[in-house]
């Protein structure tokens, strides 16, 4: 049945009866006063600072939540043995998105809105992290080295000044990695492999500035996030008959394509590969055997060298904090940017307004966190904190470094060229 | 009353304690997620059709909005009244009539790989001059218009738009599901065989609650675009087509108010879950289990969702004023 006649003179009342009490009441909120003063700056308070972040505690990529619960493990390590960062001690908020984009805009919402973050940080995820950033632009929040090499928070930090890179972004590091493809197999045939995604495209961009014309691109291959496996990929490039192989890849997808050119083909093909997907995981899922030889390019101490203090102590903090065995290449990473984010902290001194932070993180000059290779530069026109590494080389399942540091210090991702690179 | 005050109760003193303006966001999300949920169960449960394509629709209709008003200048709410008819006209056409031909098992397949396939597209390189690629297209921030300025800010017109939309489309889906065609729909459901013989021509209706769950969809993935201010070719993908049949699995098939506890349920699980962790460690790791669980407690307790649950022993009270049947799916 449809409203009768009699029904819908009740709705239309009903509603314009709303309407006008909804308008009232409009009138009225500005007769009372504000019953609680805003903090001037949210989310700091005398002994504290909140942050927060958005990862995948869940979902197809969860083992990364490894990251932020790093974090969280060093703040927490902080607060305990320095009382914290200019007398406050660190809050940090994780938030659960799955790798779901609209659970992401959700959960950032609720964090800035309703939890009162001071500044996000390390979001994870480029589909995930994109959805956001803008709206975090909008509202003036900082939004501190994003968990991902996408070049999209790098390549303007003028048009986007509150969001820092962490990782050296997928197009340096492609230029690096084609660059020693280029020096060690010229005139062979090259194949490359990549996520459909800008991730991939990100990283072909720089493998084919990197490598110029001393190869010659004879298959080119993507994958989705979603695909179980990437022997299809392989077997094409083994028919086009490639001699070497630049693949950007998740570690699930890569340690497929590599078992399959070794295990199936027999195929002793080079790999070249992102260092997204050069870590304890790929090793675990391929086997040490079968990733041996592979190039991928390190920025960070690995967690197999235990002999050095600095990783010993990062393994210490790992199983004091967060009740882990043992750290990896993820929690690494993930004291990197704790350190990071305490160091713009211990800039930003102590009267904190987000301004002021987004000034410190952009002011960063020859900063070595504890467990980098490399120096730390950042400047108002620079928000890729690290740009460059180490060569890496598989060598009985760990990715041992040779030859020197690469970067191409302050240059922007899209304007970035071999010439650029300092060794 | 709630609905149009709502915005401002945040600044109530006493709403203050537990609103904060992130509700406002939640609430124009959960009037974005009606809307898709409402076109998904009159597929599902008013028409008896199983689709795992709908978050494709929404997401296709999300960048048919955003190309429209990012590149050739069409207002944002002409645009997305405009994606909505074209989405509808393509899941009648290109889906609903293929679709005629394919039953149960079938049909959730092939509208599973329209979903797979999707993002693809949007990612294909001759596209790119259109959909930007991987990277999505960004839309601005929504002002109210000129004399609204003074009272609402830009999120606040938003939830407006949205909820108002929401609820009239809510109205002409009651009216629909009252009528000739909604009585035909529910007859399909039931039995293909028995709404021949009763006189319904079975491939008109099959295409054309398609159709109409398009629209829905389309309505509901232009309002998408606009809330969220971003879209990308994974904003949207088969795990959020999965999470619509489950929310309108949990609310109740074959009911609006199915659909609105569907709505709720997508909108809040996520911080529900978060907020549980607070109470259970581990929470936050099980997410997934939680959803199962529900869905197989839901499915065993009350076969009708949560909406047949407060429809049987609660309502019958109410019907002397027609609300119980303003709900339920038999009239």
């Amino acid at each position: 049945m449809t409203l009768s006649g009699k029904a819908w003179t009740w709705v239309v009342a009903g509603l314009l009866a709303v309407m006008f009490l909804g308008t009232a009441c409009v009138e009225g909120v500005g007769e009372f006063p504000a019953p609680v003063e805003e903090a001037p700056v949210p989310g700091v308070t005398d002994d504290e600072v909140v942050l927060g972040t958005h990862t995948s505690l869940t979902g197809p990529v969860a083992v990364y939540s490894q990251i932020a619960l790093a974090i969280n493990a060093y703040f927490e390590y902080v607060n305990e043995t320095k009382g914290g960062v200019n007398g406050r001690t660190i809050k940090f908020l994780i938030e659960d998105d799955g790798y779901s984009p609209p659970k992401t805009v959700d959960l950032v919402r609720k964090l800035v809105e309703e939890d009162r973050i001071f500044a996000l940080v390390n979001g994870f995820g480029t589909p995930t992290h994109l959805q956001v950033v803008d709206y975090l632009q909008e509202n003036g929040v900082p939004d501190l080295f994003v968990a991902t090499g996408a070049t999209e928070w790098v390549k303007d930090p003028e048009a986007r000044p509150m969001v820092f890179g962490s990782i050296p972004n997928y197009v340096g590091e492609g230029i690096i990695l084609g660059q020693h493809i280029a020096e060690t197999y010229p005139g062979l045939k090259l194949g490359l492999m990549s996520q459909n995604d800008d991730f991939g495209a990100d990283g072909m961009t720089g493998i084919r500035r990197g490598v110029g014309d001393a190869l010659d691109i004879v298959g080119e291959e993507t994958h989705e996030v979603l695909d179980v496996d990437l022997a299809s990929q392989v077997d094409r490039l083994h028919a086009a008959g490639v001699d070497v192989i630049a693949i950007w890849a998740t570690p699930q997808h890569f340690a497929t394509a590599v078992k399959h050119a070794r295990l199936n083909l027999n195929w002793d093909v080079p790999f070249v590969l992102s260092l997204v997907s050069a870590n304890e995981l790929t090793v675990l899922l391929a086997g040490p055997e079968v990733i041996e030889g592979t190039v991928s390019l390190g920025y960070l101490k690995s967690a197999f060298e235990i002999d050095d203090p600095d990783v010993a102590k990062h393994h210490k903090l790992v199983q004091d904090y967060m009740g882990g065995e043992n750290g990896n290449t993820l929690t690494l990473y993930g004291q990197y940017i704790g350190e990071l984010v305490e160091e713009s902290l211990r800039r930003a001194g102590r009267d904190l307004t987000r301004e002021g932070l987004i000034e410190a993180a952009e002011s960063i000059t020859d900063f070595w966190c504890s467990i980098c290779l490399g120096p730390v530069n950042t400047s108002p026109t620079d928000h890729d904190p690290v740009q460059g590494g180490f060569l890496v080389r598989a060598e009985g399942g760990r990715w041992v470094r040779f030859g020197d540091l690469v970067t191409y210090e302050g240059v922007l991702p899209g304007d970035m060229m071999v010439e650029d690179l300092t060794r | 009353m709630f609905l149009v005050a709502f915005p401002f109760l945040h600044e109530w003193p006493f709403f203050r304690l537990f609103l904060g303006e992130y509700r406002t966001f939640n609430a124009t999300m959960f009037a974005v997620w009606l809307l898709v949920l409402l076109g998904m169960n009159l597929l599902t449960g008013y028409s008896g059709q199983v689709s795992f394509g709908h978050a494709a629709l929404v997401l296709a209709s999300a960048y048919l909005t955003a190309v429209l008003s990012q590149q050739y200048g069409f207002p944002l709410w002409g645009a997305i009244g405009l994606s909505g008819a074209a989405t509808a006209i393509v899941g009648w056409v290109t889906i609903g009539i293929p679709a005629v031909r394919l039953r149960g098992p079938y049909l959730a397949i092939a509208t599973f790989g329209l979903m797979l396939a999707f993002p693809q597209i949007l990612k294909l390189n001759v596209l790119t001059q259109w959909t930007q690629g991987a990277l999505g297209i960004r839309g601005g921030v929504v002002e109210p218009p000129g004399f609204l300025g003074d009272v609402l800010d830009g999120r606040e017109w938003m939830y407006y738009v949205a909820m108002s939309m929401a609820v009239v489309m809510t109205v002409l889906f009651l009216n629909l599901t009252r009528s000739r065609t909604g009585r035909a729909f529910v007859a399909l459901r039931d039995s293909e065989v028995g709404a021949e013989q009763m006189g319904v021509d079975v491939p008109k209706y099959k295409a054309l609650a398609f159709g109409v769950s398009s629209l829905y969809a389309g309505i509901g993935g232009g309002l998408f675009f606009a809330v969220q201010g971003f879209v990308s070719p994974d904003s949207l993908g088969l795990i959020d087509s999965i999470f619509f049949l489950v929310a309108i699995v949990i609310g109740g098939l074959g009911s609006v108010l199915g659909s609105i506890v569907g709505a709720l349920f997508l909108t809040f699980q996520s911080e529900a879950i978060s907020a549980l962790a607070g109470f259970v460690p581990g929470a936050n790791n099980l997410r997934n289990v939680f959803y199962g669980a529900s869905l197989i407690a839901v499915i065993v307790l009350f076969p009708k969702g949560i909406a047949g649950f407060f429809q049987r022993p609660l309502w019958p009270k109410l019907r002397g004023w027609n609300l119980g049947r303003l709900w339920s799916s038999r009239s």
